[in-house]
């Protein structure tokens, strides 16, 4: 009897099985040789990342880290940039997991005064075109300046950019429609709030551990 | 030779995935909010639709009838991986970027199994390749259109190109899902009644293309039994 028309239950589970170890094996091989290209790659684009948001330094930024604790228990990453020895911005990473579609990461350059500097968000969910439009930096492009090159630097948006430099409230930063000042977007409240939310949470973790950080980052090295 | 290039050529008209089998609604509907989107998806489900179709159509004679389907997935599921793997390690940030939200779901749209079932089980792997590029082609084509219309109505630019500046709130019906299930809805009757037009002028009766009606597929056992 042919294979194709077999029905004996056995022979099938055994057949599948085969035909998942084969696959399992491929992917092993497959993964094996690009673990390191991936990890590399995605070192390359966190260092990316972190070079659009502080200004220029010479560290080894992943030698020192801290984690601070926000107002609302989230725990936020710090690590600090030096130029010369001399701590010339912090990059903070929070996760806000009351995203519209699950958690936002976000990561932002700190001023050596607590100020914000910029914010990036690293990963999100939100709805493509609504939520997602307010997380996302892209120079805008016109037909009109389409053959431009493309200017250099952090592109703007207003729903992040609208932070830096400020000094929090101490209550954080609401958004206009909940009765604060804050910038919002018609039909993605949830991700304009997420994003008010962990800038405020990463701006009051600075404020209130100020002694935290000169302990762990103080002094000329 | 004949046969390969009507193979390759009905995937994007006359058998259009998203237009006349309406499959893979779902990444349709979902991805087409900007024609870059639209264009990513489409290329990243022909390059697993040309993979899928050629290994199924080697494998087909000696899978057994009963267990095909969980078979196919498997392989769909690893190829997909495979390629998701391949994308994160070599390819720039910026593709990786704009395409890798979209690989896994290609696992789910049912443009891949659909042609693997009812294609790529019949054909030597040659056509199935064709077959793969063919309505791959056709699905990236239909996505950028869809993208395309999308974008336009949404904001007033098309891939991510601001073509009407003075355009400034974004208007939100046809960047949702039920503005797109409008569009596509008003593409589908458009495109229908073109075809019956046709047929009328013609002198004949519209009939769907054979093997597309309920009667002759054969991706479920409906109406199956009694022959």
């Amino acid at each position: 009897m042919k294979i194709r028309d077999n029905e004996n239950l056995v022979v099938l589970g055994v057949f599948l099985a085969l035909v998942s170890l084969l696959s399992a094996l491929v992917l092993a091989v497959v993964s094996g040789f690009t673990s390191q290209p991936i990890s590399a790659a995605k070192k390359a684009r966190e260092a990316a990342a972190l070079r659009q948001i502080l200004p220029e330094f010479d560290n080894d930024i992943n030698a020192e880290t801290l984690t601070l604790e926000s107002p609302s228990k989230w725990s936020i990453q710090v690590r600090a940039a030096r130029k010369n020895g001399k701590v010339v911005g912090y990059a903070a990473s929070a996760v806000n997991p009351a995203g519209y579609a699950g958690a936002v990461k976000m990561l932002a350059g700190v001023n050596p005064d607590g100020t914000i500097r910029a914010i990036l968000v690293t990963e999100q969910h939100e709805t493509p075109g609504l939520g997602a439009e307010l997380c996302k930096r892209q120079f805008s492009k016109t037909i009109f300046n389409l053959t431009e090159p493309t200017p250099a630097g952090l592109p703007p948006n207003k729903y992040l950019d609208q932070f830096n430099g400020k000094n929090v409230p101490s209550g954080g930063w609401i958004i206009s429609k909940d009765g604060g000042d804050a910038l919002y977007a018609t039909g993605a409240t949830v991700t304009s709030r997420a994003i008010a939310k962990s800038a405020s949470e990463i701006a009051l973790a600075f404020q209130k551990s100020r002694i935290q950080l000169s302990k762990a980052f103080g002094g000329v090295k | 030779m004949k046969k390969i290039i009507e193979t390759f050529c009905k995937g994007i008209w006359k058998e259009n995935p998203v237009l006349v089998l309406l499959l893979g609604t779902c990444p349709t509907l979902a991805l087409t909010t900007s024609a870059t989107n639209g264009a990513g998806m489409g290329l990243a489900t022909t390059f697993v639709l040309v993979g899928s179709n050629f290994v199924i159509s080697c494998i087909s004679g000696i899978v057994p009838r009963k267990i095909r389907i969980p078979v196919y997935i498997v392989v769909i599921a690893t190829f997909v991986t495979v390629v998701d793997l391949l994308l994160q390690a070599y390819a720039p940030a910026s593709l990786y970027a704009a395409l890798g939200i979209f690989i896994p779901l290609i696992v789910v749209n049912c443009i891949v199994l659909g042609r693997a079932e009812a294609f790529a089980s019949k054909h030597n792997p040659l056509l199935s390749i064709f077959d793969g590029l063919g309505m791959g082609l056709g699905f990236t084509l239909t996505l950028t259109m869809l993208g395309v219309i999308r974008e336009f109505a949404t904001s007033g630019s098309v891939f991510g190109v601001k073509v009407v500046t003075a355009w400034t709130t974004d208007f939100l019906l046809p960047g949702s899902a039920p503005g797109a299930f409008i569009i596509v809805g008003v593409i589908l009757a458009v495109r229908n009644f073109l075809k019956a037009r046709a047929a009328v002028k013609a002198g004949r009766l519209y009939v769907p293309p054979a093997g597309l009606d309920c009667r002759h597929c054969s991706i479920c056992s409906i109406g199956k039994d009694g022959e």
